[in-house]
């Protein structure tokens, strides 16, 4: 870590070699393709080893990576307006929220795909809710978009993905 | 919201998708993302091994101007003593000793001034010419006191060895009061100036040139320094024995040292500009203090307080330019095309914190290619950015250690800064065959400029040479540490500066 902060090229190859593969599982999700996948790794690794020194060493690392990598796939989605959806009043979709429901699991690569294929909006909520654990609240202050908003397009997210799925699995 | 039971097996399902070693090629990055991660990384930090090597660099000029100051003055001075002085009486024939005793001498009054205020310093024709000086073993000297004054001639002859035993047989017996002679003693004073001192014994008044004791030193001093009325204890130091030098020196200090002075330096950021704006914004840049050029040059006004403490104020400007870099991504799509190939893409560039510059950028696609939606398009932008920084330095110093020519000061103070930031873009295009950018237009110009402002606090190090008796040599470290207005965070705008210049005293 110290030779990371000092610039030591070594040290930061090192860091890089043992969590790309984990930030980019990540980045797959959060971006459409591989490509844009690979941009975010790139943003993210750029602002882990400029902010690393903002890092306390009382958590660890491997979730203080995971945020700074979240948060640069949102700043770059933000940064293309790519996330900007009408806000949904909360009551018109309330019970679709209910009904939504994920399909089962199955291969992995087609799910990312699925995921990867929903538009940045939703793609972002449903990482950031189901997968990253964030409420509704935290969602709407990090993506700046309503509680209602968030809820509208997790839902949406939700029936896009088993569309997806079962058209695919009838397909 | 409550979590349903399939989205915690998605949840888990993914995150442990992510904890395993990937095993097939879609899971992993591409070879080249470190090598595309260096390209953007800011060079291994040299800087610090350069604030060092500038240190040293400017300690060794420091410490050679110093010795050639002190060792020009040291040969300059021994001739112009050996001319003037020694040819005039044999006082320094014996001269280690003899001036050695002299200081003794005159050391011995200033104590005597504490503790004797009632005594008289008998001067006698006798081997033991004066009580005070026998017993610092000048027993076989005798003191000669000159009726006469002597205008011209910078050194009184008061202490003559030679004339021993001419005054063996008369005795004469004066009272000095001791205050006279050390209140009436001023550094400044010329060799001319003469005092009146009563006999003991009721004899006529005489007029004494000067001060016998201190007055063999002195003048010496005023003639090297070809400066009478104005002496810096640094050029004592060069002049006198080396028993005296330390012992006269803080009077002198006391006495003539400047209340005023001005310096004028360059100063150089060891901190790129732009860590003081957004750190969104920062990500853009071609990350890299090696591309940023800056000038910073001040002028400040010191004054002195007393105890070796001072105030100073100053102006400072500083001019930054650099370039930036960006990269953006969209999609290829078809239905956003004219029928004529021209689409229309937005990108938002974060200038500061809170200010955008929104550009549209209209591009042709080749009549004849066929693309397909979907297909990236990756635009890149250049930019120029200039910031002019206004800022006033203010605060105190405290000198803790000074050691001709050295004076090495504590500086601790404030800055206002006014910031003037200018981007301009220089670059746009699109790294995609088959298309070229037509047109660029900003919405919001007036963004391009950003005006702010911040004050910081700064500590530091100071280090004076003497090079002249007016004219020091300035090397000072500064950490700086503040608020920027644009800046979130409890303490961003943090950096370390060199200052290099000289100082005047007015």
């Amino acid at each position: 870590m110290k030779a990371c902060l000092k610039g030591d090229k070594r040290a930061q190859r090192d860091l890089y070699e043992q969590y790309k593969q984990l930030l980019f599982k990540l980045c797959l999700r959060y971006a459409r393709d591989r490509q844009e996948a690979e941009d975010f790794l790139h943003e993210s690794f750029i602002t882990i080893f400029r902010d690393l020194s903002q890092y306390r060493a009382n958590g660890a690392l491997g979730g203080w990576l995971r945020r700074v990598t979240i948060n640069t796939a949102l700043q770059q989605l933000r940064k293309q307006k790519r996330l900007l959806y009408p806000d949904t009043d909360l009551s018109q979709i309330s019970d679709i929220i209910e009904e939504e429901v994920l399909p089962p699991l199955y291969n992995m690569e087609e799910l990312i795909n699925h995921i990867q294929q929903l538009p940045p909006g939703y793609r972002a909520v449903f990482n950031l809710f189901v997968v990253e654990q964030y409420s509704h609240k935290e969602i709407a202050k990090s993506l700046d978009i309503s509680v209602g908003s968030s809820k509208s397009q997790l839902s949406k997210a939700k029936a896009m993905l088993r569309s997806r799925i079962t058209s695919k699995a009838v397909g | 919201m409550k979590r349903n039971i399939q989205e915690q097996q998605w949840a888990e399902k993914l995150k442990e998708w992510e904890a395993t070693s990937s095993s097939q090629a879609w899971e992993r990055p591409s070879a080249g993302g470190w090598d595309r991660i260096t390209e953007n990384l800011p060079k291994e930090e040299k800087k610090p091994q350069f604030v060092w090597w500038t240190m040293a660099l400017f300690i060794l000029i420091g410490v050679g101007a110093g010795f050639y100051v002190y060792s020009f003055q040291k040969n300059d001075s021994s001739t112009d003593f050996n001319e003037n002085n020694l040819a005039k009486s044999n006082l320094i024939k014996e001269t280690a000793d003899s001036s050695k005793e002299v200081f003794v001498a005159t050391k011995t009054i200033n104590e005597n001034k504490k503790t004797e205020q009632a005594n008289e310093l008998t001067i006698s024709s006798s081997n033991s010419v004066n009580n005070e000086l026998n017993r610092q073993k000048t027993t076989t000297e005798a003191i000669d006191i000159q009726n006469q004054k002597i205008e011209k001639q910078p050194v009184s002859t008061t202490i003559d060895i030679e004339q021993k035993n001419r005054l063996e047989t008369n005795q004469i017996k004066t009272s000095l009061p001791q205050a006279s002679i050390i209140n009436d003693f001023s550094p400044t004073d010329t060799p001319s100036s003469s005092k009146i001192i009563s006999e003991s014994d009721g004899q006529k008044t005489k007029a004494i040139n000067n001060l016998s004791l201190i007055e063999t030193i002195e003048p010496s001093i005023n003639r090297i320094s070809n400066k009478e009325s104005k002496l810096i204890p640094t050029l004592a130091f060069g002049v006198l024995p080396k028993e005296v030098s330390l012992e006269i020196a803080p009077s002198f200090n006391k006495k003539n040292a400047s209340i005023w002075s001005i310096d004028v330096y360059a100063q150089y950021s060891f901190q790129p500009s732009f860590y003081n704006f957004s750190p969104l914004w920062s990500l853009q840049q071609t990350r890299g203090t090696n591309h940023e050029k800056n000038q910073s040059y001040g002028i400040q006004l010191n004054r002195s307080l007393g105890k070796g403490f001072s105030a100073h104020i100053g102006v400072q400007k500083r001019n930054s330019f650099y370039k930036t870099k960006g990269r953006f991504v969209r999609n290829f799509n078809t239905n956003e095309e004219d029928g004529m190939g021209r689409s229309i893409y937005q990108f938002s560039i974060a200038l500061s914190g809170d200010k955008n510059i929104e550009e549209d950028v209209k591009i042709l696609r080749n009549s004849g290619e066929s693309i397909p939606s979907g297909t990236t398009l990756r635009f890149n932008v250049e930019r120029t950015v200039s910031i002019k920084t206004t800022s006033i330095p203010i605060g105190i110093a405290y000198t803790f250690f000074q050691s001709y020519p050295f004076q090495l000061s504590g500086v601790f103070g404030g800055e206002y800064s006014r910031i003037k930031m200018q981007s301009k873009r220089t670059h746009l295009s699109i790294q995609h065959p088959g298309f070229r950018v037509e047109e660029v237009h900003t919405r919001n110009r007036n963004n391009e400029t950003f005006v702010s402002s911040d004050f910081s606090l700064q500590a530091g190090l100071r280090l004076d040479v003497y090079l002249r008796p007016s004219i020091k040599a300035l090397v000072q470290l500064d950490w700086q540490g503040g608020k920027t207005q644009n800046t979130p965070g409890p303490l961003l705008g943090t950096g370390n500066q060199a200052r290099l210049g000289l100082s005047y005293d007015l």
